[in-house]
C-alpha cells in the first residue's frame, strides 16, 4: 500500500532532531579544532575538502525525519551548540550553519521532500556547499580570491558536502535503520511502504 | 476482569476507564489481545506480566498516550472519562529516570506541567514547593536534575505528576533502574499515595511488595491476553504455579507469603546454597589490591571514588560486590578489568599472553556497549562471517536461545536477548576471570536464571566470577564471598551469611528494602554523576555575569543584535574599521558583562591560531590588481593587498568571536529557549522540543567513555577503518534516538500537546522573560555604533 508520508512534525521528530543535531554540533567543534592542524593555508582549494562535514546534521536528520525544514532546524541547532561549546568561529558557527542548512533545504525542497534516495542525498548535501560558498564569499574573504581559486573552492566544497554529509549520512542512517530504533520515524515507515 | 457499568459523576467507584475487547498491534507485533479492563475512581490496580506482554501498552492506553502519541493499530472500545483528556489529569511515571525530563532544573521541570495546564505564574512556586514536599524530595527547585540520584529522579517525576493534581497516577516499572534504597523510596511514595485515596495503576517487577497494598490485580500472559484478574492476594495464590512458569517469580520462591529481602530469609537462602564443605584454603591469588585509590578529574579538584582498598581475589572465587549507587562498584570493576589505572596504590592482575584470549573480561551493565558488529552472527564469531555459519557460532546460537536471529542487528533484539548475546560473547572464549556489572539488571526471572546457571557452570570449571548486583537474593544464592562498598571504602568482606546476620550494616549499606527513613537524602554519599561534569560549562552562567547589565538583556533580542552587528561588519573595508568593530564587543565584555581582562583574554585565546590562518590565506591567495607588487615564495604569491585583506578578515572574525563570547557568557540556555516562544512566538513544540533534545547531550560523554572501554577490552580499539567508525557510532546514536523518543512521550504525557504545544499564547510561563525599552536601545545602539564606525573611519 503506497501511503503518502506525513509532512507534519511530531514532537518526537523535533526532539530527535535536536538530539542528533547536538551530537553533530559536538562533532563540528572537534572538526573546528582538527582544522587548526591542517598545514596553515596550503591552499583554500585543498582545505575546502574539509568543509563538507560541517553540515552533516543537514544530511542525517532529513534522511531520518523527512520533514520540510529539517535541514535548517538541524543545522541551526548544530551550529548553535558548536558556537555555545566555544567554537573558534564565534557566532559565525551559528549563522554559517543556517546558511549551509538553507542550501541543503533547497535541495530537498526541489524533490518536494519525497525523495531521499542516494542521488537526492548527494545533490541536496552538495547544495549545502552552495550555501557555504555564498556565505564564505562575503564573510570569509572568498570574494578576494583569484577566479580560479574561487571555482576550485566551490567545486571541492560541493564534492566534500556530497561525500561527508550525503554519503556518510545515508550510510549511518541505513545502519541505524537496521537496528530497529527508527521504526517510528519517516525513514522506517517509508521503507515499509515501498516493500 | 469484570466490567462494571459506567456511572456518571465524580463519586468514588465511578468508572474512569472502561476497555472492552482491546487488541493493540505495533506494525507486525501484536501486544494486547482482546483485553477487558476497568479502572474505577479511587481504586488501585496492580498489573503483572512478563516483559513484552503489553503491560505498558495497557497503561499508555489508560493514559491516552496510545494512539495519540504512540502509533499503534487498535481494535475494541476504549471508554475514557472526558475529564482525563485535559492536560495533567493522568500522571505518568516512566521506567527510565534519565529520559522523562525535558528541562534543566527541578523547579522548571515541575513547572513545565503547570505551564501546560495554564496555571497562573503566581501560583507556580507554592505548587512546586508543595509537590516537592508531597514527594519527599528535599532539594532546591534551582538544583540541576542531572545531579540527582536515580531514586531522587523518580521522586521528581512523582512530584511533577502530583503538582498537576492528577485523577490517576500510572507507575510504569518505576524502580526497574534503581538500587534497593531508591526502590524503597519509590515504594514508600506509592504506599502513601494509595493511603491518600488516589487512583493508581502500578506495573512493577518486584510486585510482591504490593500484594497487600493494591487491592486489585490483572495478570497478562505472553500472548497479551488477560490470564486472571481480581483481588490481589487471592489471584496470586491461585495463579502461583503460572507465575513461576511464566518466569515472573523464580522457581525457588515457595509462595506468596515469603518474607523476601529480609535478613533472616537471605541468611537461610545463603546457607542453603553453601557448598557442603569449606573450599580449600590454598588458592593462588588472581588479583591483589594494596592501598588502591581512584579519583576522577585529576588536575584541579580530584574527586576520589575509592579511598585505599586492600583485598585479594583468589582463583575460583565467586565474589559479589554490593553497596549503594555511587559507592564505587563500577569503578572497582573497571580497575579489575584493567580499563582504568589506579591514581594511587597498586593493583596486581593476571597478565595477558600473546595469542591467548585476554585473561579478564568485563560485561557492562548495558549490553549494547559491548556490541561491535552489525549482525548477531558476526558478534558471536568476532569477525565478519558470510552465509556459511561456523559450527561454533551455530552452537552458541542454540545454547543462548538466539537461533533465527543470526542476521539481525544486535541492537534490535529484546532486552533479554541482548543480555544473553552479551554473555555469549563473553563466554565463547576461555578467560581466567569473568567480571560482570549487574548482569541480571532489568531482566525477567527466566533470563536471570539462564545467566546465573551459565556463571555457575563457568565457576565449576575453576573460573573466577566477580559481579555487582543490587539483588540480595542473587547475592545470597550465588556468592562464595560478598564485599560491601560504602562511599569508596570496604565496609565488609566475607561470607554472605555473616553479612545477612549483620542487620545494622545491611541498613547502612542500603541493602534492606525498608532501610530508608523516607526523608533521608543519600546526597552526601552519592558521587556526582560523571555526566554532570561536562554539563556545567554548557548551561551555567556565573552569577556575576547574570547580574551584569548585558545579562539582564532579553536573550532573543541580544541574539538578533549580535547577528545584525555581524551583518554590518561584513562591510568593513580597511584595517582601522575592522579593529574598531572588534573593539566594540571586547569593551562590552569588560564594561557590560563585568568580565575581567584576564577572563576575556582566556576566553579569546583559542582564536589566535585562526587569526593567523585567515591573515595568511588571503595574503597568499588574494586577487590583485595589474600594477600591484607581488612577491613569490615557494608556490605562494604574496601581496601587501592580500595582507591587508587578510587582516581585515581576521579582525572581523575577532569581532564575531568576541560577540559570541559576549552572548554565551551572559545568556542562560533555558532563558533563550523560553524567550523564543514568549517573545518571538516560536511554536513551543520547536523551542521546548529542542531544549529537551539538547539536554540529552551530557549523557553522550559518559556513554562514549563506556563504549570505548568495551572496545578496548575486545581488542577492537585503535584500528582505523571507516566501517568501524560507523559501527562505533551506532550504540551511541541508537541510544540517543531511543531516549529522544521516550522524552517526547513523557512530555506529551504531561500535557504538552494540542494548543499548549503549538500556540505560544496558549500556555503560561514559569519564567517571565521581559522585553523592555533597553533591549530596543541595545539593538539600535549596536547597529548605530557599527554603522558609525564604517562611515566615520576611512
Amino acid at each position: 500500500m503506497q501511503q503518502q508520508p506525513s509532512m507534519q512534525w511530531k514532537l518526537r521528530d523535533i526532539v530527535v532532531t535536536a538530539v542528533l543535531a547536538t551530537a553533530c554540533g559536538a562533532i563540528y567543534l572537534g572538526w573546528d579544532l582538527l582544522y587548526k592542524f591542517v598545514p596553515g593555508g596550503v591552499s583554500p582549494v585543498l582545505t575546502a575538502g574539509f568543509n563538507g562535514l560541517w553540515w552533516i546534521a543537514a544530511g542525517i536528520v532529513p534522511y531520518i525525519v523527512r520533514k520540510p525544514g529539517a535541514a535548517v532546524l538541524a543545522e541551526s541547532i548544530g551550529g548553535f551548540v558548536e558556537f555555545a561549546l566555544g567554537s573558534p568561529y564565534g557566532i559565525q558557527a551559528f549563522t554559517m550553519g543556517i546558511a549551509q542548512g538553507l542550501g541543503v533545504e533547497a535541495g530537498f525542497a526541489l524533490g518536494r521532500y519525497r525523495r531521499y534516495r542516494l542521488p537526492m542525498m548527494l545533490f541536496a548535501t552538495a547544495m549545502g556547499g552552495v550555501g557555504n560558498y555564498i556565505y564564505s564569499y562575503f564573510y570569509y574573504g572568498v570574494k578576494d580570491y583569484t577566479a580560479l581559486t574561487q571555482v576550485g573552492y566551490l567545486v571541492v566544497t560541493l564534492i566534500s558536502g556530497a561525500v561527508f554529509s550525503g554519503l556518510l549520512s545515508k550510510w549511518i542512517g541505513d545502519a541505524l535503520k537496521r537496528t530497529g530504533v527508527l521504526r517510528n520515524f519517516a525513514i522506517g515507515r517509508q521503507a515499509q511502504n515501498l516493500s | 476482569m469484570m466490567t462494571s457499568l459506567p456511572s456518571p459523576g465524580a463519586q468514588p467507584g465511578s468508572s474512569l476507564v472502561a476497555i472492552r475487547g482491546l487488541s493493540v498491534r505495533y506494525e507486525e507485533r501484536q501486544v494486547l489481545n482482546r483485553v477487558d479492563f476497568t479502572l474505577q475512581r479511587g481504586q488501585s490496580v496492580l498489573v503483572v506480566g512478563a516483559s513484552g506482554s503489553g503491560k505498558s501498552t495497557l497503561a499508555m492506553v489508560v493514559a491516552g498516550l496510545i494512539p495519540e502519541s504512540v502509533e499503534a493499530e487498535i481494535e475494541g472500545t476504549i471508554d475514557r472519562d472526558p475529564v482525563l483528556d485535559k492536560p495533567g489529569r493522568v500522571g505518568y511515571i516512566f521506567q527510565d529516570p534519565e529520559s522523562q525530563f525535558c528541562q534543566l532544573t527541578v523547579g522548571q521541570e515541575i513547572a513545565f506541567g503547570l505551564e501546560n495546564m495554564r496555571v497562573d505564574r503566581s501560583q507556580m512556586d507554592p505548587r512546586i514547593a508543595d509537590a516537592l514536599q508531597a514527594a519527599h524530595l528535599a532539594v532546591s527547585p534551582s538544583a540541576y536534575d542531572l545531579t540527582l540520584s536515580g531514586g531522587m529522579k523518580q521522586k521528581l517525576a512523582i512530584a511533577a505528576a502530583l503538582a498537576q493534581n492528577p485523577e490517576v497516577v500510572v507507575f510504569d516499572e518505576p524502580t526497574a533502574n534503581l538500587d534497593p534504597q531508591g526502590t524503597a523510596e519509590v515504594f514508600h511514595e506509592i504506599r502513601r499515595l494509595q493511603d491518600s485515596g488516589r487512583t493508581l495503576l502500578v506495573i512493577e517487577h518486584k510486585f510482591l511488595a504490593f500484594v497487600d497494598l493494591l487491592p486489585q490485580v490483572v495478570l497478562i500472559d505472553r500472548r497479551g491476553t488477560v490470564r486472571a484478574g481480581g483481588p490481589t492476594r487471592q489471584v496470586m495464590d491461585e495463579q502461583w504455579p503460572w507465575l513461576v512458569q511464566e518466569g515472573l517469580v523464580p522457581a525457588w520462591w515457595k509462595g506468596i507469603s515469603g518474607a523476601w529481602g529480609q535478613p533472616a530469609a537471605l541468611e537461610a537462602l545463603a546457607a542453603a546454597h553453601r557448598p557442603p564443605e569449606a573450599p580449600e584454603a590454598a588458592r593462588p591469588d588472581l588479583f591483589e589490591a594494596r592501598g588502591l585509590r581512584f579519583a576522577y578529574g585529576k588536575r584541579k579538584a580530584p574527586q576520589e571514588v575509592l579511598h585505599g582498598l586492600d583485598f585479594r581475589i583468589g582463583a575460583g572465587e565467586k565474589l559479589v560486590i554490593v553497596g549503594p549507587n555511587g559507592s564505587g562498584k563500577s569503578t572497582l570493576l573497571s580497575l579489575l578489568a584493567g580499563l582504568s589505572k589506579p591514581s594511587a596504590g597498586e593493583m596486581t592482575r593476571p597478565v595477558a599472553r600473546e595469542g591467548m584470549p585476554v585473561p579478564v573480561v568485563l560485561g557492562f551493565q548495558n549490553p549494547e556497549h559491548q556490541f561491535v558488529y552489525e549482525r548477531v552472527a558476526d558478534e558471536l564469531a568476532d569477525g565478519y562471517v558470510g552465509d556459511e555459519m561456523p559450527a561454533k557460532v551455530a552452537a552458541l546460537l542454540k545454547q543462548f536461545g538466539l537461533e533465527g536471529y543470526e542476521s539481525h542487528s544486535p541492537f534490535s533484539l529484546s532486552q533479554g536477548q541482548k543480555r544473553r548475546l552479551a554473555v555469549a560473547v563473553m563466554v565463547k572464549d576461555d578467560h581466567l576471570a569473568y567480571i560482570l556489572d549487574e548482569p541480571t539488571f532489568g531482566q525477567d526471572a527466566r533470563t536471570q536464571e539462564a545467566i546465573v546457571t551459565q556463571l555457575e557452570a563457568l565457576n565449576e570449571q575453576g573460573r573466577t566470577v566477580v559481579i555487582t548486583t543490587h539483588d540480595m537474593e542473587l547475592a545470597a544464592r550465588f556468592a562464595s564471598r560478598v564485599m560491601v562498598l560504602i562511599a569508596g571504602d570496604i565496609a565488609f568482606d566475607g561470607p554472605p551469611e555473616e553479612l545477612f546476620a549483620n542487620t545494622p550494616l545491611m541498613e547502612r549499606a542500603h541493602l534492606l528494602p525498608e532501610s530508608s527513613p523516607p526523608f533521608a537524602q543519600p546526597a552526601g554519599e552519592v558521587a556526582p554523576d560523571p555526566a554532570t561534569r561536562g554539563w556545567s560549562r554548557f548551561a551555567e552562567v556565573s552569577a556575576a555575569q547574570k547580574r551584569s547589565w548585558m545579562g539582564q538583556l532579553n536573550p532573543s533580542f541580544k541574539l538578533i543584535a549580535t547577528m545584525l552587528a555581524m551583518g554590518i561588519a561584513m562591510f568593513a573595508a580597511n584595517i582601522p574599521q575592522a579593529v574598531a568593530l572588534a573593539a566594540l564587543p571586547l569593551i562590552l565584555l569588560w564594561v557590560g558583562a563585568k568580565l575581567t581582562p584576564g577572563q576575556i583574554a582566556k576566553r579569546m585565546a583559542p582564536f589566535v591560531i585562526f587569526f593567523i590562518l585567515y591573515t595568511w590565506t588571503l595574503t597568499a591567495y588574494s586577487r590583485v590588481g595589474p600594477h600591484t607588487p607581488v612577491f613569490y615564495f615557494l608556490w605562494y604569491r604574496l601581496s601587501w593587498t592580500g595582507l591587508d585583506n587578510g587582516l581585515v578578515l581576521a579582525f572581523r572574525m575577532l569581532a564575531s568571536v568576541a560577540f559570541g563570547v559576549l552572548f554565551v557568557s551572559t545568556t542562560d540556555l533555558t532563558d533563550l529557549i523560553v524567550s523564543l516562544s514568549q517573545n518571538l512566538q516560536v511554536s513551543p513544540r520547536f523551542s521546548y522540543g529542542s531544549l529537551a533534545g539538547i539536554r540529552v547531550f551530557p549523557l553522550f560523554e559518559d556513554e562514549w567513555r563506556k563504549i570505548r572501554q568495551a572496545r578496548q577490552l575486545r581488542g577492537k580499539e585503535g584500528r582505523f577503518r571507516m566501517a568501524r567508525i560507523v559501527t562505533y557510532a551506532l550504540p551511541l546514536l541508537s541510544q540517543a534516538i531511543r531516549m529522544g523518543e521516550r522524552v517526547s512521550i513523557a512530555m506529551e504525557a504531561r500535557g504538552f500537546k494540542g494548543a499548549a504545544a503549538q500556540d505560544p499564547k496558549a500556555r503560561t510561563y514559569y519564567r517571565e522573560i521581559p522585553v523592555c525599552w533597553g533591549d530596543g536601545v541595545y539593538i539600535l545602539a549596536i547597529c548605530a555604533v557599527s554603522v558609525a564606525i564604517l562611515v566615520l573611519i576611512r
